[in-house]
This record gives C-alpha cells, structure tokens and sequence, in this order.
C-alpha cells in the first residue's frame, strides 16, 4: 500500500505523465491537420487512453499533495498551484458528463426548441413505444463491430452490421409493401429512364417520384423532368421540359416540349412500357428510354463509402439495419425506415442526438455587415424572440462575441447557410451554438488558483535565492 | 470576390489584347520623378475595407504587385502614377512577380526570371485557362467553420491573376478608389460614372496631366485641391480620420522599425564589447553608449507600434508580422525587468540580438510576413479578452525567447570552458526568464479559454492552437520538475532549456504556417518554411554540437543523471 503511494506521489511519475500528455497532444495535432477534427478526438482527446492519463495525473497531484501532510505556511503557493489543476480537471470532468453543447439551426421565420448535439441515435418506435440507442462515431476505414439492439416486446434483434463514417446515398425506388399501405392511400407512381444521346452524348439514369417535392421535378443540366399530369409551372419559358404519367387505362402518357416551345405528346400502352424509346425532338435530339414504372413505389436509398472521408467537406454518416438472417435497411443520418417485425411496423429513425429546450426561439432577421467597400464579412447577427412559459421576448441580437443567455443555456451565434449560392439571398439559415456548462466554475475557480500558486511560487523561489548565496547544484 | 476579380481578368483579356496591338511605341518617359508626393499621399482613399492614405495604397498596390517595397527605387505614388499615365510603356515592362518556381513552370515561363511584363502574362495561354476553369470557385465561407486547404502554389496562382487584375484596373482608371461614399458603400472609381465625383474626377485628371506635363508645381498645386476637395467629401469623423491619416503617413515615411534594427544593431555590438573589453573605465563609456542606443532603438520601436496601435485603432498582435513586432519589444521588457533585479549586462546583450533578429526578420520579407494594416475577421472584433489573451501568450512567447538567449549563451561558456560561478549565474538568470514564461503562458492559455468560453461557448475545445500552447508549457514544466529534483545538471538545464523553444516555435509558426488546421484559421498563411526550418536545424545542431563537445570522453548518461 504504502509502496504504491511512493510510486503514485512520486515526482518520476509526475515527469513521465507530463511527457507522455505532450507526445499524445503532438499526435493529436498531427492527426488533426492531416485528416479531421473527428478522427483526432476519436484517437486521441476522447480516447481511453487519454482520459486514462490525465485520472493518473489528477491522482498524482493527489497524492504529492497528501505526501506533504501536515500542511505548512510555505507550503501554500505549492498547493494552491496543484489544487488549481485537480479543480480544471474536475470541472471539465463535470463539464464532459452533464454538460451540453450542440448547435440549433434557425431558418427566418422558423422557431425551433431543438438542440442538436454531435453524437447520433437510432430511435425506434412500434405502435406502443419509443426506443433511442446511441450510435458511436467510429473513423473512416475502421472496423465495425455489428451492435445488435434488442427492442421491448419483440423477440428478434435488430442488428447494425454495417456503418459508415461518411457515405453517399443512390436512392431507386421499388413497390410498397402490401402491409405499409394501410396509412397512405394515395398512390405515389416512380418512373425509372435512361437519357441517352444530346448534344454531350451522355447517358444517364433518372427516377422521378411523385411522393416528394424534390423528386416530382428535377433539373438536370438544360432540361426539365416532371412526373405527373402537368409541366412544372414555376419553370420560365424556353426551357425544355419532359413530362410523364399515369392515364386510367393503366398506360401512359408524355409530352416534351422544346426550347421553342413546341410541344410532342405521346402515349404508351401498359405492356409496352418497358424499354419504350421516346424521341424529345430537343437540341441534339436526346431520347429517353423507359426502364420501369412503378404504380406506387416507395423510395430505396443504398449507401457506399462516400468518395470524400475527410473534413468539411465529407457528408454524414449512415447505417445498415438487418433483422436476423433477413435483407437489411441501409438508413442514412437525418432519415427514416420502416421494417416488418412480427406483423408490427416498426419506425426506424437515425439522427443527431437533440435536446428540447423549455423555451423556443423564433428568427427574425439574420444580417451579415461587410467592411466598407469589400464583400469581407464584418459581423453576423441574429435577431431573435423567445417564447417561453413566462411570456415572450422580442428583439433580442446575438452577434458574434456577444451571446444570449436564457434559463442557464447560452446561445452564440457560430455561423450561417445562404438558401442559395448567392450571399444575402433570403432565407438565411443562422446557426447558433447552444451550450450549458455546469463545470464552469470549477474551471475558473481553478485557472485562477493554478496562475495565482505559480505566482507565489516563484516568488517564493525568488526570495530563497536572494537570501542564500547558494546558487543551483553545480554537478557538471 | 475572387469569382468576380477572376471574370474580369477573363474581359479584360480581349479589351487589352487589341489596346497593347493599337499602342505604337511612344518615346519612353518613364523615369522616377524626385518630387514631393506627400500632398497627394495625403488623400484618403477606401481600400481593403478601411479608409488610408492614398500612399499606404500605393504602397500595398506596389508590394502586392512587384513583391518589393521600392521597385527600382521609384517612390510608390510616382510609379502608380506613371503607370496610369503610360500604360503603353509599363506594358511592356517586367514588373508583376512571380513568386513561386513551380508557378512559372507551370506557366511555362523562364523559371528563373522573377518578373514578367503584364502583356507576357497576359498572353499566357495557361494563365487564361486556370483563371476561365475557376470561375466558379472560391465563395468565402466564414471563419468558423474553418474551409479547405488551398496549396501554396495555388494561393501564388490566384495571386497572379489579382495582379494582373489589378494592374488593368489601375491604368484604365477602375482601381483608383478616390471618390467618398457613405460607410458601407464602397467608394466610386476614376472610372465610375456617377455625377457626385464629377469634381473629384475632373480635378485628378488635372492632377494627372501636370504630372504627365512634369511640371512640378503644377503638380504642387493640383495635388493640393484634389486633397482639399476630396476631405471636403468625407462623409463623417472626420478629424479622427485626418490624425490617422497624418500618423499612417508619418508611419511608412519615418520606417521606426527599420531605424530600431540598426540601433539594436549598435546596441547590441556595444553591449558584445562590453562583454570582451577589461578595462573597467572603457567598460563604463561603452557601457553609456550602449544604453543611449538600447533607448533608442527602444523608444523607436515602441512610437512604431503605439502609431500602428493608433492608426488601426486596435492592439498590434493580429498577424504575424505584428506579433514579431509585438513579441520583440516583450523580449526588450523582460530584459529590462531582469537587468533591473539582477545588474547583469549580458541580459541586455541577449536581448538587443534577439529584438534586432525579429525586427529584421519582419523587415526583411514583407511578402511573408505582411505589414500592411488590414481589418480584422468578425470573431476576433471589439473584444477585450482577445485582447488580454492574446498579448498575454505573445510577452509568454517573448520570455521563453529570451530563455532561449540566455540559454544558448550558457551553452557558448560551456564551450569556452569551465567557469563555474558564471554558468550558475546565467543559468539562474534562464531560470527566472523561463518562470516568466511559465506564468504568462499558463495564464494566456487560460485566458484563451475564457475568450474561447465567452465568444464560442467552451473553455477547451483541443484546438491545434490551444494544444500547442499545453505542450509548450508542458515542456517547460518538465524542466522545472526535473531542476527542482535534481535530474538535470546546470549543462543539461541549459540544452534542454534551448531545444524547449522549439515548442514555441511549434506554437506560434507550426500551427499556422505549417499544420494549418483548426478554429485559429484567420491566422493562416504560407511561406518562410524553409527560413524557420533553417533556425531549428541550426539550434538543434548547435545543442548537439556543444553537448558532444561537453560530453567527449564522458558517459553520456552524464546528461540524464538519474538518481545521482
């Protein structure tokens, strides 16, 4: 026992467990610079590891300080400086548990009371309940070990066998399933095509979908593609559109309209469909061929390592579930599933871990100030109310270096998303980081003792050696 | 910005092209004129989202351009001048820098030419391909989110299409901003259209045709209306602005940090013969001497940064090139502090060589480390903790620069031979400079994390910058722990001492000149490597070569005395 204290309270130790923080923090930096922010928290600041040496370190200053027991006058800088350290380490040890930090988005004229945190969940939910798991963060090319996830009430495990850090998402589309049918009536037709030939000489593979906005039209190069009965009328003049759907005898029917503005129709009979080639009469006479038509289909979205793996720019991670020896679901962050267990559907949801907050904050007006004369950004504000129990506040500004505070979390404003490719185009969506720091006093309270300690230290020292003659050990 | 200056440059091709073919060869008139030019640099302009005097403008336009402060000893308003008012000529003249090898090569120019014409580059068929192929790039994104990684070939790529750019906008009159508008409009150009700058244009031209007439008090006497009318426009503070403007020019006229190098120069070779002479009476004038020059390479050094202070109306430390200033004068102030304790002239010895290293070294490479005054980003605005945080950790770096003097001159006696008494006093002294940077860097670390806590919402983020700053103090806690149990010798104080500053080194230039990642991105540039790499390597060897003189027929375990 007594051995162990010597060696925990021992200034070798001490020397050792500095160096050793140094090497890791070197490689930290090393790590983040050649690849991200994330791969260097994994292996180095968030990793066993190191929590490993700074518990070490915290128990060293421990027990030196115990050593010196019954404390003395002189001994006070000495303590002081060391406490100081214990303090910081437990604030932030405070700080890593109950803390909160994460990021709110707020579009103009949006309110929101969700936080996001950085960590990721699967949340699951049946007819009776709601489930949440947490998904770990794992680095690019790593080895992932499969999490089964065992839900109340249904006797199969859900596992995830596959996960990627960073991955691009191919969405096709396939017929619903019979059992899903029952909450949506409406049919949501998908057609799959090929465009071949134009003026480029491509070759590209189309879905179009009429379950969702962004699937109904879609843009590709000059041209339009509309699945439906009409053109897309938010489209001006001049461009080429083409447009497909259903008719009542089960066949189909197009029309394609040129730069010119003139217009083809065409129709198709049901058994006709596949591979069906319709010429568009565009610049270049592109044809479309029809692959498939899905009377009522529901979107498939199939994950692979995305080709960016590092910083800003890599996208979200995503996940694959499987129910035992079944085909499994691959879900991206941000998206839903739905799987068939034991004649129940059950709802698959994969997203960024959030908090509610008791309040909600509405965006007003987002605004960039620029240096006279220049596009360089001089500030960011985010002009704010808050609806609360209590009632509501108006015309709050956050801006940069100056923060809001509300019921003990405090928002600064981080960042911002241009709508458009445009600067200042409307609306803007302000990102604000949200945080709540419980260890805060602790951390001052100990930066404080370490930087008054090492003063009196020193001086201390510096005292000693006016008084003695005696200059350092001379052994050379 | 860069889409647009890039689309320009693209225009400009053609319109240039024809105008270059139309020009026939007028008599060549382009000499530096001796006048004076003060009146006239007197006038506010709006560049770089601040309000300057035009010759702080035509000093940037002159560096960013030619990459020299003097390009053939032409004062910087003559040579923009000139070049408005004879295009055909300096067409044709070898004054855009190229700064990089691998850009002219890649150009297909003659890699060992530095300066090309602004028709060569323009007909460089590569050029106009890069500049058509990033059209579409380049929209800022801010700062918090840091951004990717540009190569520093890239950088130089880009730079030379601004040069060219800028140089078109220059002699067709678009990138002479001259005409006050209220703050945040930028300032119409001498080829606007706008009726409220009629005068102000008028009166140049009438500025333009004197010079063009070398009649110089004509010139005199333009320059002085233009000024007057021009002030007279000024939307608002006008007095302020005035004193700035007065102090900028005051600033780049006198050059305080050029006059401060050569006095710490004198200085420091006084205080070097202080060292070597014997005579106690020639010891004392010499000593006189050197400290009239240490005063006055110090009062020089500070009136150039309290001028910078008050024309930026802000604290010196936001680049890179300031902080040397900065971090220069805090080695003067610790060297100061400890003569005062301890009456030892070898403090200020070390110190006068350091202060002048730095000074030169910002003097010396303006393309590197930038001197021109430039706003700052959003986060870094109106904040008092950045302020305190900031110079806080750069007096830390300053102390550990002197620790790094003393340190090395300790390690020189080690060469020189044995002499007991003086290494344990110098090494007392490092000592004491290292307890200062101890303290300061601890206590700017923390106050970083204040700042950190107040504008970003966390005290510790394991940022590269912060980190660094840990591990600089980490090192430095080493030593201390390992002098207090006796593990290390005063010979191995001493080396461990020298080679602990390349922490330091690490910290203030690695970080941002070389790692280049984290939320301190506003700091990052490229450039100097190999000058720095040149120090470590030097200060390396140096410790290893005075070691292995030290140690030779030793154990080398003598270093590394455990236990004893």
């Amino acid at each position: 026992m007594k051995k162990i204290f010597y060696t925990l309270c021992s200034l070798k130790l001490a020397v050792l467990i500095i160096l050793s923080l140094a090497l890791a923090l070197v490689l930290g930096t090393l790590i983040e610079s050649q690849y991200d922010t994330p791969t260097a928290q994994y292996w180095v600041y968030q990793s066993k590891v190191f929590y490993f040496l700074l518990v070490i370190l915290g128990l060293n200053i421990f027990c030196v300080a115990l050593s010196r027991f019954p404390w003395k006058k002189q001994h006070f800088p000495f303590l002081m400086a060391h406490f100081g350290i214990l303090t910081l380490l437990l604030g932030s040890w405070i700080t890593d548990r109950a803390g909160v930090d994460g990021i709110m988005r707020l579009s103009e004229g949006e309110s929101t009371s969700v936080v996001e945190l950085g960590s990721a969940v699967l949340i699951t939910s049946d007819e009776d309940r709601v489930q949440a798991f947490s998904v770990p963060w794992i680095p690019p090319y790593f080895r992932f070990k499969p999490v089964s996830v065992q839900l109340q009430g249904i006797s199969h495990a859900l596992m995830i066998d596959q996960y990627l850090t960073h991955a691009d998402g191919i969405t096709s589309f396939v017929p619903r399933s019979h059992e899903s049918k029952k909450k949506q009536t409406q049919k949501q037709a998908a057609v799959h095509f090929k465009l071949v030939g134009g003026v480029m000489g491509i070759s590209q593979d189309i879905w179009l979908w009429e379950g969702s906005p962004s699937w109904k039209s879609i843009q590709l190069g000059p041209a339009r593609f509309v699945i439906g009965k009409n053109f897309d009328s938010t489209v001006s003049e001049g461009i080429p559109q083409f447009r497909i759907g259903s008719e009542q005898d089960g066949g189909l029917s197009y029309s394609a309209k040129a730069s010119n503005g003139s217009i083809q129709y065409g129709k198709i009979r049901e058994k006709s469909i596949q591979g069906q080639t319709i010429q568009t009469g565009w610049k270049g006479n592109p044809q479309i061929v029809l692959e498939e038509w899905i009377a009522d289909a529901t979107p498939l979205t199939v994950y692979h390592e995305a080709r960016v793996q590092y910083g800003n720019q890599a996208p979200g991670s995503a996940i694959h579930i499987r129910v035992s020896s079944e085909e499994g679901v691959w879900i991206g962050l941000g998206d839903r599933a739905v799987l068939r267990l034991e004649n129940r559907d059950v709802e698959l949801g994969y997203f960024p871990k959030r908090i509610i907050l008791p309040f909600s904050i509405r965006l007003e007006r987002f605004q960039i100030d620029y240096d006279p004369g220049t596009q360089t950004p001089a500030a960011y504000s985010s002009q704010v109310s808050i609806n609360s129990e209590s009632g509501e506040k108006k015309n709050i500004l956050i801006r940069m270096n100056e923060p809001l505070q509300v019921q003990g979390f405090t928002f600064y404003q981080a960042s911002y998303e241009a709508s458009d490719e445009l600067e200042n185009s409307r609306p803007m969506t302000s990102i604000l980081s949200v945080n709540q720091d419980p260890g805060r006093i602790c951390k001052y309270t100990g930066s404080a003792w370490i930087v008054l300690g090492s003063l009196f230290l020193f001086a201390a020292k510096y005292r000693k050696f006016s008084r003695s003659s005696r200059l350092i050990r001379e052994d050379v | 910005m860069t889409k647009n200056r890039i689309l320009v440059f693209v225009f400009a091709l053609s319109f240039m092209l024809r105008l270059f073919g139309a020009w026939a060869d007028s008599g060549s008139q382009i000499a530096p004129k001796r006048w004076s030019f003060v009146t006239l640099g007197l006038t506010p302009v709006q560049s770089g989202g601040r309000i300057k005097p035009l010759d702080s403008f035509a000093r940037e336009v002159v560096l960013f351009e030619t990459g020299s402060r003097s390009f053939e000893n032409w004062d910087s308003i003559d040579l923009l001048l000139s070049w408005i008012s004879f295009p055909q000529d300096w067409g044709k003249k070898s004054l855009i820098q190229v700064a990089r090898e691998d850009v002219r090569r890649q150009l297909g120019l003659d890699e060992h030419r530095r300066w090309y014409s602004p028709q060569e580059l323009f007909k460089n068929s590569a050029l106009l391909q890069y500049a058509e192929q990033h059209t579409g790039k380049g929209r800022a994104m801010p700062e918090v989110s840091g951004g990717s990684k540009v190569s520093p070939r890239e950088q130089e790529l880009k730079a030379v299409i601004e040069r060219i750019n800028l140089f078109h906008a220059l002699v067709t009159g678009h990138g002479w901003p001259l005409i006050p508008k209220p703050s945040p409009t930028a300032w119409a150009s001498l080829a606007d259209g706008d009726r409220e700058g009629e005068m102000i244009r008028n009166q140049f031209f009438q500025v333009l045709k004197s010079y063009e007439a070398q009649d110089e008090s004509r010139f005199e006497r333009a320059s002085l209306l233009f000024k007057s009318i021009v002030l007279g426009e000024l939307p608002h503070n006008r007095e302020i602005l005035k004193n700035q403007i007065w102090a900028e020019l005051i600033y780049h006229k006198s050059r305080p940090f050029f006059w401060a190098w050569v006095f710490y120069l004198g200085a420091g070779l006084m205080w070097i013969l202080c060292q070597i002479l014997s005579r106690p009476r020639a010891i004392q004038k010499v000593k006189k001497l050197a400290f009239l020059l240490t005063g006055l390479a110090l009062g020089s050094h500070i009136l150039g940064i309290a001028l910078r202070c008050f024309i930026a109306g802000r604290p010196p430390v936001t680049n890179m090139y300031e902080s040397v200033m900065w971090v220069s004068l805090g080695v003067m102030i610790f060297a100061a502090i400890l003569y005062w304790l301890h009456r030892q002239t070898v403090i200020l010895t070390v110190a006068s060589i350091l202060a002048m290293l730095g000074l030169i070294a910002g003097d010396a490479a303006p393309a590197i480390l930038d001197p021109s005054l430039h706003p700052l980003v959003p986060v870094l605005r109106s904040n008092y903790w950045l302020t305190v945080h900031v110079l806080t950790i750069t007096m830390g770096y300053a102390a550990f620069a002197l620790t790094l003097g003393l340190a090395n001159i300790t390690l020189f006696q080690f060469l020189k031979g044995k002499k007991k008494e003086k290494i344990a006093g110098l090494n007392q002294l490092t000592y004491r400079a290292m307890q200062f940077g101890v303290i300061l860097i601890a206590a700017g670390t923390i106050l970083g994390g204040i700042w950190a806590d107040y504008s970003w919402g966390r005290f510790w983020g394991w940022d590269p910058k912060e980190v660094w700053a840990l591990v600089t103090l980490l090192c430095y806690l080493v030593i201390l722990h390992g002098r207090y149990a006796n593990w290390v010798g005063s010979f191995g104080f001493a080396a461990w001492s020298a080679m602990s500053f390349l922490s330091v080194v690490m910290a203030w230039y690695g970080v941002n000149f070389i790692l280049g990642a984290g939320l301190h991105s506003y700091g990052f540039a490229t450039g100097g490597t190999p000058w720095v790499l040149g120090f470590v390597l030097l200060q390396v060897l140096y410790v290893l070569g005075v070691t292995w003189v030290h140690h030779r027929g030793r154990q080398w375990s003598r270093l590394f005395p455990y236990g004893s």
